[in-house]
């Protein structure tokens, strides 16, 4: 019993290594933060899968999924924070994996439209 | 009433969004604490007296060890099942396994309320005669049951032997005294973290064949367990949830079989429903709703659309057991909002089936919407009337249908009768002579949608829900939503288990707090509505009709309502403290009337339609008792 718990720790600490290099090599900044090609795009796949019975693509829509353009993020707000929860979803909600099924080159072309498309800017002046 | 806004500084849900952070609940910790408990545990027993012993000891170093190797597998990993309750004795009152003759017999018996939808039929309707428009003011609170799962109750109880059977969202089924509420045996359904889900952790109800009681899953498997014990009898996988499939109905037993459907028409699956043995969990035959290449209807289908063509078939059917017919209804073509990849009508989406229930062998079809581009499911339920057609009373099957017209069939051959329009705002379309829809161009989705489509997303009508039939008085109570929505087309993007939603609908009456509902009664002779009942947030409830022309259902601010069958006079109205989306029902045990209502509302559906912003989830079964005149 002790020899499995201890190759599983071992297991363990060797894929908690992996997963912190891997997280190092996940750009920290969206790579097409303005590009306004990539926002299209990123639109576009957000209307495509991210719609409907999930997040609200309009200002006022109501689910219990977040509303992406408020700037209220549940799981961090920075864009890897957003990266993160895309790719690998939330837990006990209906966010998906992500990951896997799309590039990352994809999620961060949607990313790039979320904080294109982001009210913040508007409301920044009014009291929140 | 309506829920009055407050300013932005007073609250943080005066957005018309519910409370947040709002976290699908965990499987709770053992309440305990009942005798009839048997094995609790060990985890229980080591927290709470810190007794020891050899199993429990091999127990937690098993669980130890599972817990490591599950942290590095997956986050799929199931997770241990810490939540099953069983009972040292058999419950009930000796009324013997459910039979074939129980089953067709029901509701005649009083005593029992043993099918989702009340009989084969579908009525939702009780022969108990005291429960009236003038005895309501009798019914006291009885008992109650907190399930612990918060949000989205939907089912409706199903009663046998002196027991309640009520499952819960998340899949926690329980076994209750039907006259105390006293809990006898719970299992909690062990869940995946990556369940695919259109709408939400709903489950519909169970369904009793011999001593078993079957809850499908959100997992998409289907569970039998001891209805008088709670110990599993078998499991039987219908599908990989990763895949996109999920059950949340309520089975349909005919003879040895259970008929169960699936959801993950917002997935690209290929829809299909399966019948398993009752006594084994044997599959026994699937009937896939989407034709595969070469067999008839695949022509409907432009290109290889026909592979990923949705077609699920998430509610509960219906049977004539005179001519041995079996009813099962399906749902939207895959993507929802996007048809430009599936021309043609697109069979057998948007359909109700008539089938052999001993082979799955297709008798019949009728397509209510053809090359449907707005998630208009044909999945509501089918009532099975006699119907006086002009001058001839014609076996008939008729549906509340989604697209906003209520159908009426012949079910011998699926002839079309008739379809009335029951939603106040239809728009999209128009139903010829001979059944087939008439689109209006301007109706269809786009990139940049400028016109308001009704129903919007979630349908004159919903399959998440039933309506009820008083036969004495050949009407239909149907609860109606009222929410049009812009419908944006984009692009189909098919991936496995990624939402295939082909379009994101936008809500416009919800967000401009326009949109309502109403409990329409409707004649289903004539289609003529009768009476209606205006409330001022869509109805997304089920409703119970009574012998004793009372008829009751529950609205999206929680409140119990009752009405007069006939007039449509309201005779009760209770607030619950949640939302009601579930399904009453009545039973008679030992001389003593019992009404039974679920408290627990919202879920996306309702969210997209609208509910009211502040109401909080709960999920509670209130059970009330008919007094003495």
């Amino acid at each position: 019993m002790i020899r499995t718990v201890g190759s599983v720790l071992f297991g363990l600490m060797v894929l908690a290594a992996g997963a912190s290099l891997s997280r190092a090599e996940q750009p920290q900044e969206n790579p097409f933060a303005g590009d306004a090609e990539a926002v299209a795009e990123g639109r576009a796949l957000l209307d495509a899968v991210c719609g409907g019975y999930c997040h609200a693509m309009t200002e006022g829509g109501n689910t219990d999924a977040p509303d992406l353009f408020d700037c209220e993020w549940w799981h961090g707000d920075t864009d890897a924070d957003l990266f993160r929860v895309i790719q690998s979803g939330v837990p006990d909600t209906r966010m998906l994996s992500f990951g896997g099924q799309f590039p990352d080159e994809d999620l961060w072309r949607i990313i790039a439209a979320i904080r294109a498309d982001s009210r913040c800017r508007e409301d920044a002046d009014q009291p929140r | 009433m309506p829920f009055r806004k407050r300013d932005a500084a007073e609250t943080s849900w005066t957005k018309r969004s519910p409370e947040r952070p709002k976290p699908i609940a965990q499987s709770p910790k053992p309440t305990g604490g009942s005798r009839t408990f048997s094995d609790p545990p060990c985890g229980k027993i080591l927290s709470m007296t810190m007794r020891t012993n050899r199993r429990c000891l091999t127990s937690v170093s098993s669980l130890v060890v599972g817990l490591l190797v599950a942290s590095v597998t997956s986050a799929a990993a199931q997770r241990p099942n810490r939540n099953h309750w069983t009972t040292d004795a058999d419950i009930g009152r000796g009324d013997g396994p459910v039979d074939d003759q129980a089953l067709r017999e029901a509701p005649d018996n009083p005593a029992e309320w043993l099918h989702y939808g009340g009989n084969y039929e579908g009525w939702r309707h009780s022969p108990i005669a005291a429960l009236t428009p003038e005895s309501v003011g009798r019914l006291k609170l009885a008992w109650m049951a907190q399930t612990g799962v918060p949000g989205q109750l939907e089912a409706s109880p199903v009663v046998y032997d002196g027991i309640l059977y009520l499952t819960s969202a998340r899949n926690r089924l329980m076994a209750l005294d039907a006259k105390t509420g006293e809990l006898f045996w719970r299992y909690d359904h062990p869940l995946p973290d990556d369940l695919r889900l259109c709408c939400g952790p709903a489950n519909r109800g169970v369904a009793i064949a011999g001593d078993v009681v079957m809850m499908a899953t959100l997992d998409a498997r289907l569970v039998a367990l001891g209805r008088k014990t709670g110990e599993i009898a078998w499991e039987a996988t219908i599908d990989d949830h990763a895949a996109g499939f999920s059950a949340t109905s309520a089975p349909l037993v005919v003879g040895d079989l259970a008929v169960i459907g699936v959801g993950g028409g917002e997935y690209g699956v290929r829809g299909y429903f399966d019948a398993y043995d009752v006594r084994n969990g044997e599959r026994r035959w699937r009937h896939y709703t989407i034709p595969a290449a070469g067999e008839p209807g695949v022509e409907t289908w432009s290109g290889e659309s026909f592979l990923n063509g949705g077609g699920a078939t998430w509610s509960t059917g219906a049977y004539d057991a005179e001519t041995d017919t079996l009813f099962w209804t399906t749902g939207n073509p895959s993507p929802d909002w996007n048809g430009d990849g599936r021309l043609g009508d697109n069979l057998y989406s948007d359909s109700v089936l008539a089938l052999d229930p001993a082979t799955g062998e297709r008798k019949w079809h009728f397509q209510f919407t053809q090359h449907d581009v707005w998630d208009y499911d044909g999945n509501s339920e089918a009532w099975l009337v006699d119907v006086n057609v002009d001058g001839q009373l014609v076996p008939a099957l008729a549906q509340a249908n989604r697209n906003g017209y209520l159908y009426l069939l012949d079910r011998r051959d699926g002839r079309f009768l008739r379809a009335t329009q029951y939603a106040h705002q239809v728009n999209w379309g128009t139903v010829g002579a001979d059944g087939r829809a008439t689109v209006d161009p301007a109706m269809m989705p786009s990139e940049n949608p400028e016109v308001r489509v009704c129903p919007g997303l979630a349908g004159g009508n919903n399959a998440a829900y039933a309506s009820a039939v008083n036969p004495d008085l050949g009407v239909a109570f149907v609860p109606v939503i009222e929410s049009c929505m812009l419908f944006r087309k984009a692009r189909a993007v098919l991936r496995p288990g990624i939402p295939y939603f082909g379009g994101a609908p936008i809500g416009v009456d919800n967000n401009n707090g326009e949109a309502y509902g109403h409990l329409s009664a409707i004649d289903l002779a004539t289609g003529e509505t009768r009476w209606t009942y205006r409330d001022a947030y869509p109805m997304m409830a089920g409703v119970l009709s009574t012998a004793g022309g009372l008829v009751v259902t529950g609205n999206a601010d929680g409140e119990i309502l009752g009405f007069d069958a006939r007039t449509g006079d309201e005779v009760w109205r209770m607030h619950t403290g949640s939302g009601i989306r579930s399904h009453p029902v009545a039973y008679e045990l030992d001389g003593t009337v019992y009404l039974a209502v679920g408290s627990g509302g919202s879920g996306v559906v309702q969210q997209v339609s609208g509910e009211p912003p502040s109401t909080p989830l709960g999920s509670s079964l209130l059970v009330f008792a008919l007094g003495e005149e």
